[in-house]
């Protein structure tokens, strides 16, 4: 039994203790990371059940576990140990009443949201294809004639069009996206600091990388105001920017937030 | 008159496929009769689509039981006629029996789910019956085959126990055609999803039948459906064994009985359970393939929290498997050699759960979010991406393989070297390890010759493929050099270095290289799964081949004790159960919430009142729900099975009390 406390006691220190200083040496920050609620109730939930389950596997350590807690209980014994035990009984129910007591009494703090990473997109994004990274042969055509290119060819030309399709969103991104998205696209643009969600980290690889182009047309379209119930809950403090650029625009700064970020966007996959 | 009570269960499965086959036969009639206008009725103000919900989860369930079952039954069948032990052929036989119950049952609701999609559902129907209606006229008649079938597999148990090959033979018959009709069911379900040869703007079909059949969706769909009905077969007569075992049981033989028959269940289960991730997320690319809208709402969006509660269903599923197989070890002699290696393994199934079902977007408090200074906690977010659920996943995989194979050897003593079992071992393991190890050093060549900028990646980004490809010639390697080691009495050995390897690369190695990946070449992310499972399959295979000729005539330390389980390990048989059919019903939520407002999507839109995504609430109250009535369902049927077992007892009696007198 004292085997199975310590394993508590450990994993507790463990999570709450050590775990928010760990997580700050590792990403360099200055004050500790505390452990989420909800990831503290998975992680010690699981080592509470891994408990149960390790002393349960076997009669001898089921023993070993409950005779202990059964000759505690156990009525008789000297008038201290008597005492010992009423005051274990009383105080066991209080903590209980005490943690019941603590999660349902009213609070000022906003509620935990489970909140989605991605909304759900409309489905006539679904089959758009980025004009500034797959432009069509007219439009390079063109691009050809306007710039002034000499005649290198279809494909070669079509690489010149992506290039200054990339420096125009790129010029794009740092006017408009810049100030929060950041120089670097890392988020932690000068006006960040100013929400409680933090502007979207494109360097990050669990962000845009895992997303396919029109999911972002369709997010800077529509910015946090634009999106339908449907994808609740979802607090974002994005701009509406439709009404401000245009989408081809748009395609031109996606192109370049995900150079700008170092990420690849995540390719509609074909059927195996 | 007839008398109901003398109608066999035979007899009750017939009159039910009659029924069904006339239901389907009635089909394009009935659509004609819906009539041409109307989109969608209503009973009273009953929710049209919570009927639906409720009757095709039930009837999925009850199909699944009768579909897993016969697998299952043929599977023990032939393990008795290879071993000789007779108690695998009556346990065979006792879920026949049980299964002719389910089957009049799995045929009515599926002739009201029919009734009720034709009722309720009109315009929808109208598009599905004439997309599939020359499918539904062969789905009637191989329903009649498969009813005769199970009529004669059950029917001539006694009387072909002389020539157990020909019913055998039926057995396959009837899982063929048992096969056949989910193959055909899941195409209207994966139809729904991914539909082929419609077109968008006037609904016109003008695709073949054939090309309907085979939609994008159907394999992955079929190859998860069926690993999944075995575990849900496997489980199902476990928890019915467990109950048997708690309740029923009198004697040491009763108990004796079931104890093992919860344990055979088990063991079905879990080795149809270990392949169906890699299905599953088969099954999951696939579906992104075919829109990356479903695909992001899936893993990011409305879905994401239901894959949390898949995490915790699987977690619950694999521990109690595990469990099982640990609290059992204490009725084997000699089991006390390898009880040490529970608290690892429990130790690496934790960390791995821990990963498992820790999400990228965790909910913060309004507190939290400002302490952490973002939404995504800078270190954790870490374990919600792709590459850590990889990793973990195989990890819980090969630790339940590693647990496996150390509760088949508890009772092992002094085994038989291979070296002096003659030629056998020294044909099959090498033919077996070659074969195995083809797969994977071909893909490993593939990957080395892999064009980046078909995947859309810069021409220098090639050097990233080089390492896993390597990584598969490393593990076809040692694969052969365990079998070289097992044929010169190494094999233990061998299998450690083997399981372990696997481990590592699996895990450590593929688990962290896959987050280098997703930052330099994303789309290449889904080759990497793919050189995971390869690695595992490899492993495992080849593993389990040594340890099959390892323990060949080993020298047993000591009968194990059935009937000496403790209640807590039929608990969690039980549990298993329930897990795997709440799961079965979170599954199908998601497999068909994530149309949303499309019948059929992207072509037919769902204009009905009930068109919104139910809220996650109403997901698990009703799913709770079906699995609350399908349990207490199939309870009442294994009871009304076993009537006529208590009956035949009482004449037994009766009959040598007589003679007695």
């Amino acid at each position: 039994m004292l085997t199975a406390a310590l394993i508590l006691v450990v994993a507790w220190a463990v999570l709450l203790l050590i775990f928010p200083t760990l997580a700050a040496w590792i990403v360099g920050a200055e004050d500790p990371l505390p452990m989420p609620g909800f990831a503290f109730l998975i992680y010690f939930g699981l080592t509470s059940v891994g408990t149960a389950i390790f002393v349960t596997t076997s009669e001898r350590r089921l023993g070993e576990f409950s005779q202990p807690i059964a000759a505690f209980l156990r009525p008789g014994g000297s008038q201290r140990r008597r005492i010992v035990r009423g005051a274990v009984l009383v105080v066991i129910p209080f903590l209980v009443a005490a943690a019941a007591f603590r999660m349902l009494a009213p609070s000022s703090e906003p509620p935990t949201e489970s909140r989605l990473q991605h909304p759900t997109i409309p489905g006539a994004f679904e089959k758009l294809q980025s004009t500034a990274r797959y432009p069509s042969d007219e439009a390079v055509l063109a691009f050809q004639t306007t710039a002034g290119l000499p005649d290198i060819g279809l494909a070669a030309a079509r690489e010149e069009l992506v290039k200054a399709n990339m420096e125009e969103g790129r010029v794009l991104y740092m006017k408009n996206c810049r100030p929060c998205h950041g120089t670097k696209a890392d988020g932690a643009g000068p006006m960040a600091r100013g929400f409680r969600l933090k502007p979207a980290n494109f360097t990050d690889p669990g962000t845009i990388a895992t997303l396919v182009e029109p999911y972002l047309l369709w997010r800077v379209r529509s910015g946090g105001v634009g999106l339908p119930p449907v994808a609740a809950p979802w607090d974002s403090a994005m701009p509406r920017w439709e009404n401000d650029l245009s989408d081809e625009q748009i395609w031109k700064i996606i192109l370049a937030e995900y150079d700008i970020g170092a990420v690849d966007p995540r390719l509609p996959e074909s059927i195996e | 008159m007839i008398d109901c009570r003398r109608q066999s269960p035979g007899a009750r499965a017939v009159a039910s496929a009659l029924l069904a086959s006339l239901i389907l036969f009635a089909l394009p009639a009935l659509a004609r009769a819906a009539g041409a206008d109307a989109e969608y009725r209503q009973i009273g103000n009953l929710d049209s689509r919570m009927i639906m919900w409720v009757v095709a989860e039930l009837h999925l369930m009850f199909g699944a039981f009768v579909l897993g079952v016969p697998i299952f039954a043929l599977i023990v069948e032939i393990i008795g006629v290879q071993t000789g032990d007779r108690r695998y052929d009556d346990m065979a036989h006792e879920f026949t029996k049980l299964l002719s119950a389910a089957f009049a049952t799995t045929a009515a609701l599926g002739g009201l789910l029919t009734f009720l999609l034709f009722g309720l559902y009109p315009g929808l129907m109208r598009h599905l019956s004439g997309v599939f209606h020359g499918w539904m006229y062969f789905y009637a008649l191989i329903f009649f085959a498969e009813t005769i079938a199970l009529y004669i597999y059950y029917y001539s148990w006694e009387r072909l126990q002389d020539r157990k090959w020909i019913h055998i033979s039926v057995g396959a018959f009837l899982n063929v055609v048992g096969v056949a009709i989910v193959l055909i069911a899941n195409s209207w379900a994966s139809f729904m999803m991914s539909p082929v040869g419609m077109d968008p703007d006037t609904q016109e079909f003008t695709g073949t039948a054939w090309q309907a059949l085979t939609n994008p969706l159907w394999l992955p769909l079929n190859i998860h459906r069926l690993l999944a009905n075995v575990v849900f077969g496997g489980f199902v007569v476990g928890a019915y064994a467990a109950v048997r075992f708690l309740v029923t049981a009198r004697t040491d033989e009763e108990r004796a009985h079931y104890d093992w028959m919860g344990y055979t269940g088990n063991i079905v289960g879990i080795l149809a359970l270990i392949p169906l991730p890699f299905a599953g997320y088969y099954l999951g690319r696939e579906v992104y393939s075919v829109s990356p809208v479903m695909g992001n709402n899936m893993m990011g969006g409305a879905f994401s929290w239901t894959f949390i509660l898949q995490a915790l269903l699987i977690a619950m599923i694999f521990l109690s498997a595990n469990y099982y197989f640990w609290t059992g070890m204490d009725r084997i002699q000699g089991s006390d050699r390898y009880s040490g290696s529970i608290k690892y393994m429990l130790v690496l199934l934790l960390i791995a759960f821990g990963i498992w079902m820790t999400p990228h977007n965790l909910p913060l408090s309004a507190a939290e979010q400002i302490r952490i200074g973002g939404q995504y906690h800078p270190v954790l977010k870490y374990l919600g991406l792709m590459p850590a659920k990889n990793a973990v996943v195989n990890l819980i995989i090969l630790t339940t393989f590693a647990n496996f194979l150390i509760y088949r050897r508890s009772n092992q003593g002094e085994t038989v070297p291979i070296s002096r079992q003659g030629r056998s071992p020294r044909i099959i393991l090498p033919a077996v390890s070659i074969v195995v190890v083809a797969y994977p050093v071909y893909y490993g060549f593939y990957l080395l010759g892999l064009d980046p900028t078909t995947l859309d990646l810069a021409p220098e980004k090639a050097s990233l493929f080089h390492f896993p490809a390597y990584l598969l010639f490393l593990e076809g390697a040692v694969a052969l050099a365990a079998c070289a080691l097992a044929l010169v009495d190494r094999g233990r050995m061998a299998q450690m270095i083997l399981v372990a390897l696997t481990g590592i690369l699996v895990t450590g190695v593929l688990g962290v290289y896959g987050f280098e990946i997703l930052e330099k070449a994303n789309p290449f992310l889904r080759n990497i799964a793919v050189v995971q499972v390869l690695l595992m399959i490899c492993g495992i295979l080849v593993a389990m081949a040594i340890d099959v000729f390892e323990f060949r005539d080993a020298e047993t330390l000591g009968e194990i004790r059935w009937g000496d389980s403790p209640p807590r390990s039929q608990y969690a048989l039980i549990l298993l159960c329930i897990a795997t059919v709440m799961l079965m019903g979170l599954m199908g939520f998601i497999r068909s919430g994530l149309r949303e407002d499309w019948h059929i999507y992207g072509v037919v839109r769902d204009t009905s009142l009930q068109s919104w995504t139910p809220t996650n609430e109403t997901m698990t109250i009703t799913v709770g729900a079906i699995t609350a009535v399908f349990l207490a369902w199939i309870g009442v049927v294994f009871w009304i099975a076993s009537l006529s077992d208590k009956k035949k007892s009482e004449t037994t009696q009766a009959l040598e009390g007589g003679e007695g007198a």
